[in-house]
């Protein structure tokens, strides 16, 4: 018996350990943890996508698609099918809600402008500002073999969504390499695959968008795969004249969102929609969160001044608040 | 009548205590002794998480002129461009809480226990 205890304690124990990596990549800490299948390739490979999702997104990179489309506006650009591919996608959701104009694909110029990005963020003058919203519209932007940005209209920036969409792809690599269980974390971007190895739902904490980096606001356990991604005022911001400005820009009026929400959480299999509607519907503010609770592929959860959580009815069951923070009661 | 010194009852007892014995080891030591990692810190953004069991020297472009080094659960500022040198000063650090700090260039060096399995979003 006591042979038998000690070897289930050694073997029980240590044999489900993950195997970890720890990344900065996109501007983020990445973090992997993989359970089973062939991990070690597995976690290689999905450093190796969002690595090459970086060189091909960011447009702080002359290289990348983004950057020589926006160094060559004017003319068409081709491009790798990834980046043919997000810029597609980015263009059926706003075709899918017209209704939420938070977003755009061609708000580079606007935060150029605010500086967010550099070491020197600051307050640009009316006109500047008033001159960068002009360019704004991601309908001057053609999508199909080449990239095609007019001249005239905002330099691209995919910051609001490209997290979302490498933490998507990250899944199906996962899942390439007989992974069952994994969870990665790219800069609070968090996908999920399948569940714990002890059978448990795995617990993602969410953030408490006016407290320090580690206090929580509630706890997710998630069952399905999924990328929970969030965005909020509180992530990047600069004081100027005792005011804070956040780097959540709203094009319609060139200024930081004055949203009536901290924080806004989206769930969803499609790890692009989830941090585009995160942004979007942050703009938005809580009147656009409560319309869009009803989603058949994403669900959202929303956190305001008063502590007060909206959620999707379909997250009820899967989320636990903190202490200090209630569900609102009603939800349309 | 004469007991004798080491009796079959005697032998019962001293194998319970040693399986008694044995089992708190086991559980003792698969619980304890999580292990440790620095925290990597410029301002208020965790730019890496080293794991000190893992030896090894850290670059990054946001730490100007600095390098950390980390070996057998241990983790030092081994060089910096900063004018006081402080950081480097503090030497090897170990324990969860302890820190180096380099406050010219914003940067923070804490080491924590490992959270195993937590993630947050946000």
């Amino acid at each position: 018996m006591l042979a038998g205890f000690i070897l289930w304690d050694l073997f029980a124990h240590r044999k489900a350990e993950p195997y970890r990596t720890s990344d900065y990549l996109m501007d983020a800490y990445v973090t992997q943890t993989v359970y089973d299948g062939d991990a070690k390739a597995a976690a290689d490979a999905v450093r190796e996508l969002i690595h090459t999702e970086e060189a091909q997104f960011s447009r702080y990179l002359d290289t990348s698609d983004i950057g020589r489309i926006n160094a060559s506006a004017g003319e068409p650009i081709a491009v790798s099918p990834e980046t043919a591919s997000l810029l597609s996608e980015c263009r059926a959701f706003s075709a899918r809600f017209p209704e939420l104009n938070g977003f755009a694909l061609t708000i580079g110029s606007l935060v150029d402008l605010w500086g967010f990005g550099t070491d020197a963020p600051h307050l640009p003058n009316e006109d500047e500002i008033a001159a960068a919203v002009g360019r704004i519209g991601d309908d001057a932007l053609t999508v199909s073999d080449q990239i095609s940005l007019p001249l005239s209209a905002g330099r691209l920036d995919l910051g609001g969504v490209a997290k979302g969409y490498a933490a998507g792809h990250a899944l199906s690599v996962y899942r390439e390499f007989g992974v069952t269980s994994a969870v990665l974390s790219l800069g609070g971007n968090i996908a999920v695959l399948g569940q714990h190895p002890n059978g448990a739902p795995f617990e993602i904490g969410l953030r408490d968008p006016s407290g320090a980096e580690q206090e929580l606001a509630g706890q997710f356990r998630i069952t399905a795969d999924c990328v929970i991604a969030t965005t909020g005022g509180y992530e990047r911001y600069f004081e100027e004249n005792g005011v804070r400005y956040h780097h959540v820009l709203d094009p319609k009026t060139g200024y930081p969102a004055d949203s009536d929400l901290l924080s806004v959480t989206v769930v969803s299999q499609n790890g692009g929609l989830a941090d585009y509607l995160s942004t979007a519907l942050f703009v938005g503010g809580k009147q656009a969160v409560l319309s869009h609770l009803d989603g058949e592929d994403y669900a959202v959860l929303a956190i305001d001044a008063d502590q007060t959580i909206y959620l999707s009815d379909c997250l009820r069951d899967c989320f636990t608040p903190e202490k200090g923070f209630a569900l609102a009661e009603v939800t349309p | 009548m004469n007991r004798p010194f080491f009796a079959k009852r005697d032998l019962f007892w001293a194998a319970l205590v040693f399986a008694a014995v044995t089992v708190v080891f086991c559980l003792l030591t698969r619980q304890g002794g999580s292990p440790s990692v620095a925290e990597v810190r410029v301002g208020d953004r965790v730019v890496a998480e080293l794991r000190l069991t893992e030896a090894g020297v850290f670059t990054d472009p946001a730490l100007p002129d600095m390098v950390i080094e980390t070996e057998k659960g241990r983790v030092r500022v081994r060089s910096s461009g900063c004018p006081d040198q402080v950081c480097v000063h503090t030497g090897w650090i170990s324990r969860p809480g302890e820190a180096a700090v380099c406050l010219p260039n914003r940067v923070s060096v804490t080491v924590r226990a490992e959270d195993q399995d937590r993630w947050i979003a946000g």
